[in-house]
C-alpha cells in the first residue's frame, strides 16, 4: 500500500468517525425528545410527578393479572402498572427505587411474586433509560457489561430495542390498560393436560439475587411506610397440578418471609380454563374475577385490619 | 471468529497492519498463521484436519505435475485425492447420518441392528474447503492450471481466513495465481472492500438476525402457530437464510479486497429471478458452478439426451443438497430444486401465452419464488411432519388473523428492513450506486456513515453463528 493511499484510509476513518459520532449524538438526542414524550410506564416513571395510590409490579403474570382501569374502578384509587414482561425482583427493586426518588411515595406496593425466578434480562432493554438513572446505569452494567460499554460508544445503541419501538407506539394513548383477551380453548387444555404428565415441570428454584432483593425491597417499604402485598397469581388449572414443586415452593416462601409481610396463594383461585389466554396468563374476565378475590381475601386492607393481615407464616 | 463478533474486529485491523508492513514469505507466513488462528479460535484440534487436507492435495498435485503426460498415473493421483478428501468430508459429516438411516432401514424390516454411532462433532466450515482443494487436483488433472510447488502458499490459499468457513468457494486457479506475488491495494479497493463489508454486515446483523426472532418462534413449533404466522415465517426464513451467507459472502469477498485479493460475487440478487435455473446463476454461485463444473458437465451435462439430462439434473441437485448437511431435509430440498429445473425444461417450451412481457416476467418470478420459497420450508423444519404441518395450514389458511401473529412489533420491524433491503436490491438493478459513491467521496462517506448508523440501530447483538457454519 502506498503512503498515499494509507493517508487517504486513515483520513477516510477519522472523517467517517467523526461524522458517525456526530450523527450518533444527534439522532439520540432527537429519539430521547421522542421517548420523553411517550406514555409507557417507564417513561412515566423516569418523567416524574405521578401521585398513585398503588403501583404494581411484576412479570407478565402481573401484567395480565391486576388490569389497573378495574382496580381503580372498584377500589375508587389510582393505580400505577409497573409490572412488564420479564421483570425479575432484581429489576424491580431497582424500578421501584427509581419511582420513589421521583415520583409520590404510593399507599400500597401489589407485587405478583413468581418473578423470583426469572433473570434480569430485562436490564438489557432498559438501557433505553440509562442516561435517566445512575441506579440502572449500574446494573446494567453489573448484569451486561459489553452492552453498558456499547451504549457508552453508541448513544443510538440505547435505542435499538424493541421497547423503544414500542413506545413510540405509545406517544399518544396510555399503556396502563393492557390485558389479554385471548382465551385457551379446551382442546389447548385438553393436549396441555396430556403433555404435562410427562414433564414434571420445576419452576421455583428461586434464585439468591432475586430473594435478597425481594427482601430490600420488604426493608424499603417498611421504612417509607408503604403497605407490601405479595401474591401468586393464578395459573391454567392443568399447568399448575404439574408443577411438581410449587407446594414445597410456597411453603418454604411463607416461611422464609418476615414474620409482617402479607403474601397471598391465589395460584389456584381459578378454576375454569375461560379465565386464561395460556397457561401461565389470565386474561380480562379473570382478572376481574382475581380482583374479587383479593378483595374478599382483606388484599387491599390496611396493615392492621382484618383477618389477612396476619404475617405471611401464619396465613 | 464471527465475523460479527468483538473479537474478530480487533484481529482483523491488527492482521491488517502487520500484512501491510510484511512482505513476501513474511507474509505468506503471516496470512497462514493468522488464518490458523482464525480457524483455531473455534476448535484448534480441528487444524490438523485442515493441514492433513492440504497435505494430501498438495503432494497429489506435486505427483500429477510429476507424472507429466501419463493419463493413467494422472487418474490414480486425482482419485486418491478425491477420495481421500471426500473419505475425511464423509466420516466427520455424513458417517453418523448414513448410520443412523441405515438402523432405521433395518428397524422398518425387522432386523435388529445396533449400529455404531460416534457423536461425530463437524468442523466448522469443512464442506467449503474439501471442496476448494478438490478443486485444484482435478484443474490440475485436467491441465488448466500449473501445479503449486510452494506449500506455504498451496496452505494459505486451503485456508485463507475470509472465506474458510463459510465461503465463497474459490478456485485454485482462481486464487493461487493471486498468491503468486505481493498484492498492492490501491485506494479504490480499500473503498469497495469497506463498504461490501458494511453491506454484508447489514445483511447479517440487521436484517438475517431481526428476521431469526419470528422464524425461530414460527418453526420451534408449527402445530402451535397459525397459518398466517407460519407464512410471514417461511417467507421470513427465505430472507433471513439469504441475509445470513449473502452477508457473510460480501464480508469475506470485502476483506479479501482490502488485502488486494479479488474473490468472484457469491450472490447476485436471487430473489430476483424469473426461472429457476437463473436462480441457480444468482444464488451462491461459488457452490453451483463448483457443481456445474465438476459433477453435472462430467456427468455428462445436457449433451445426452433429454432422459439424461433430466437424470443429471435431479443427481447434481440431490448431491447438492446432501452438501449442505446430514439430513434428509437437505436431500428433499435440494431433490425439489432438481424436479423445478426439470419441471421448467418440460414446460418452457409450451410457454408462450399471449401477455405483455412485464405481466409474463411478474409471472415467472412469482412461481418461482413459491417454489424456492416452498423449498426452503424443508431445508429449515426439525422433521418432514412439521414441514406437512406448516404447508397444511399455510395452504388452508389456517387462522388467517392479524392477531395471531406473536411479537408483532418485531414481525413489523423485520418485514420494514426486509422490504427497504429488498427495494434496494431492486433499484441497483437500475442505478450504480457503487459508480456514484466513486465519483462523489462525500456521498460514499455518507454511506458509511449511514451504515454505522443503520448497524448500531437495528442491528442484533446476541452472537448469533451464521447458518452456513454448520455446512
Amino acid at each position: 500500500m502506498s503512503l498515499a493511499t494509507l493517508k487517504k484510509l486513515i483520513l477516510y476513518l477519522l472523517v467517517l468517525a467523526v461524522c458517525y459520532f456526530a450523527a450518533d449524538r444527534v439522532l439520540a438526542y432527537g429519539l430521547q425528545t421522542l421517548l420523553d414524550q411517550a406514555n409507557t410506564r417507564f417513561s412515566k416513571l423516569y418523567s416524574g410527578g405521578m401521585d398513585a395510590d398503588i403501583v404494581v409490579m411484576g412479570n407478565s403474570r402481573a401484567v395480565n393479572a391486576f388490569f389497573a382501569p378495574e382496580i381503580e374502578k372498584q377500589l375508587d384509587k389510582s393505580v400505577f402498572h409497573l409490572a412488564y414482561n420479564g421483570m425479575s425482583m432484581t429489576v424491580a427493586e431497582v424500578l421501584f427505587r427509581d419511582y420513589l426518588e421521583r415520583n409520590e411515595k404510593p399507599e400500597m406496593l401489589l407485587l405478583e411474586i413468581t418473578n423470583v425466578y426469572g433473570t434480569a434480562r430485562l436490564f438489557n432493554d432498559l438501557k433505553l433509560f440509562m442516561g435517566k438513572s445512575d441506579r440502572l446505569q449500574e446494573s446494567i452494567a453489573d448484569y451486561n457489561k459489553p452492552l453498558a460499554v456499547a451504549c457508552q460508544v453508541s448513544n443510538l445503541y440505547r435505542f435499538n430495542s424493541e421497547m423503544y419501538f414500542r413506545s413510540l407506539y405509545y406517544i399518544d394513548r396510555s399503556d396502563q390498560s393492557w390485558i389479554n383477551t385471548g382465551q385457551v380453548d379446551a382442546e389447548y387444555a385438553q393436549n396441555y393436560t396430556v403433555s404435562q404428565e410427562d414433564k414434571d415441570t420445576k419452576l421455583f428454584p428461586t434464585d439468591n439475587d432475586n430473594w435478597e432483593a425481594l427482601l430490600r425491597i420488604v426493608e424499603l417499604c417498611r421504612d417509607e411506610g408503604i403497605s407490601l402485598r405479595l401474591v401468586a397469581t393464578p395459573y391454567l388449572p392443568a399447568f399448575r397440578n404439574g408443577i411438581t414443586d410449587f407446594d414445597t415452593w410456597v411453603a418454604d416462601f411463607r416461611v422464609a418471609l418476615p414474620g409482617d409481610v402479607r403474601f397471598y396463594d391465589l395460584s389456584e383461585s381459578l378454576t375454569s380454563n375461560e379465565y386464561f389466554a395460556d397457561v401461565l396468563h389470565i386474561n380480562r374476565s379473570g382478572s376481574v374475577l382475581l380482583l374479587e378475590e383479593m378483595i374478599e381475601e382483606g388484599v387491599f386492607e390496611g396493615d392492621d385490619n382484618g383477618p389477612s393481615s396476619k404475617p405471611a407464616n401464619e396465613n | 471468529m464471527l465475523f460479527n463478533s468483538l473479537v474478530f474486529w480487533i484481529f482483523f485491523p491488527t492482521f491488517f497492519v502487520l500484512y501491510f508492513l510484511t512482505k513476501g514469505q513474511v507474509r505468506m507466513t503471516l496470512c497462514l498463521v493468522g488464518s490458523y488462528l482464525f480457524y483455531g479460535w473455534w476448535d484448534w484440534r480441528f487444524l490438523g484436519l485442515i493441514a492433513l487436507l492440504t497435505g494430501i492435495n498438495y503432494w497429489c498435485g506435486l505427483k500429477i505435475a510429476e507424472v507429466g503426460d501419463e493419463v493413467h498415473q494422472r487418474k490414480h493421483y486425482v482419485t486418491f485425492s478425491i477420495v481421500s478428501s471426500l473419505a475425511i468430508l464423509g466420516f466427520f459429516k455424513y458417517f453418523d447420518f448414513f448410520m443412523d438411516s441405515f438402523y432405521s432401514m433395518t428397524q422398518t424390516i425387522g432386523i435388529n441392528f445396533h449400529p455404531l454411532v460416534m457423536g461425530i462433532v463437524l468442523p466448522v466450515g469443512i464442506s467449503f474447503y474439501t471442496f476448494q482443494t478438490m478443486s485444484y487436483t482435478i484443474d490440475l488433472y485436467r491441465k488448466e492450471m500449473p501445479v503449486e510447488r510452494s506449500l506455504l502458499k498451496f496452505s494459505v490459499f486451503v485456508s485463507f481466513f475470509p472465506q474458510l468457513v463459510a465461503g465463497p468457494i474459490v478456485r485454485a486457479k482462481d486464487f493461487l495465481p493471486q498468491l503468486q506475488s505481493d498484492r498492492t491495494v490501491d485506494w479504490e479497493n480499500l473503498r469497495q472492500g469497506i463498504n461490501k463489508v458494511l453491506w454484508g454486515l447489514i445483511l447479517k446483523v440487521v436484517m438475517a438476525d431481526n428476521l431469526a426472532i419470528t422464524v425461530d418462534r414460527a418453526f420451534a413449533e408449527p402445530s402451535a402457530m397459525s397459518g398466517l404466522y407460519l407464512l410471514i415465517g417461511a417467507i421470513f426464513y427465505g430472507f433471513q437464510i439469504y441475509g445470513d451467507f449473502a452477508g457473510y459472502s460480501l464480508i469475506a469477498i470485502g476483506l479479501a479486497q482490502m488485502l488486494g485479493y479479488h474473490f468472484n460475487a457469491n450472490f447476485n440478487r436471487p430473489y430476483l429471478a424469473t426461472s429457476f435455473s437463473d436462480f441457480w446463476k444468482r444464488w451462491h454461485i461459488s457452490l453451483s458452478s463448483w457443481l456445474r463444473d465438476y459433477l453435472y458437465i462430467p456427468l455428462g451435462g445436457n449433451r445426452k439426451g433429454k432422459r439424461r439430462t433430466q437424470i443429471n439434473l435431479m443427481l447434481t441437485m440431490l448431491l447438492g443438497g446432501l452438501w449442505h448437511g446430514s439430513s434428509w431435509n437437505f436431500v428433499l430440498w435440494g431433490g425439489l430444486h432438481g424436479f423445478y429445473l426439470i419441471a421448467q425444461r418440460w414446460v418452457s417450451p409450451l410457454w408462450n401465452v399471449p401477455l405483455p412481457e412485464l405481466l409474463k416476467k411478474l409471472f415467472c418470478w412469482f412461481c418461482v419464488m413459491v417454489g424456492v420459497f416452498l423449498a426452503w420450508i424443508f431445508f429449515r423444519v426439525q422433521s418432514f411432519h412439521d414441514a406437512a404441518v406448516i404447508i397444511e395450514k399455510i395452504a388452508t389458511l389456517d387462522h388467517f388473523h392479524p392477531s395471531t401473529i406473536f411479537l408483532k412489533l418485531h414481525c413489523l420491524k423485520g418485514a420494514l428492513i426486509l422490504l427497504s433491503i429488498f427495494a434496494i436490491e431492486v433499484l441497483s438493478t437500475k442505478i450504480d450506486f457503487d459508480g456514484i459513491a466513486r465519483k462523489r467521496p462525500s456521498l460514499n462517506l455518507a454511506y458509511g456513515v449511514v451504515s454505522l448508523l443503520a448497524l448500531s440501530f437495528l442491528g442484533m447483538y446476541g452472537g448469533n453463528a451464521f447458518i452456513y457454519f454448520q455446512f
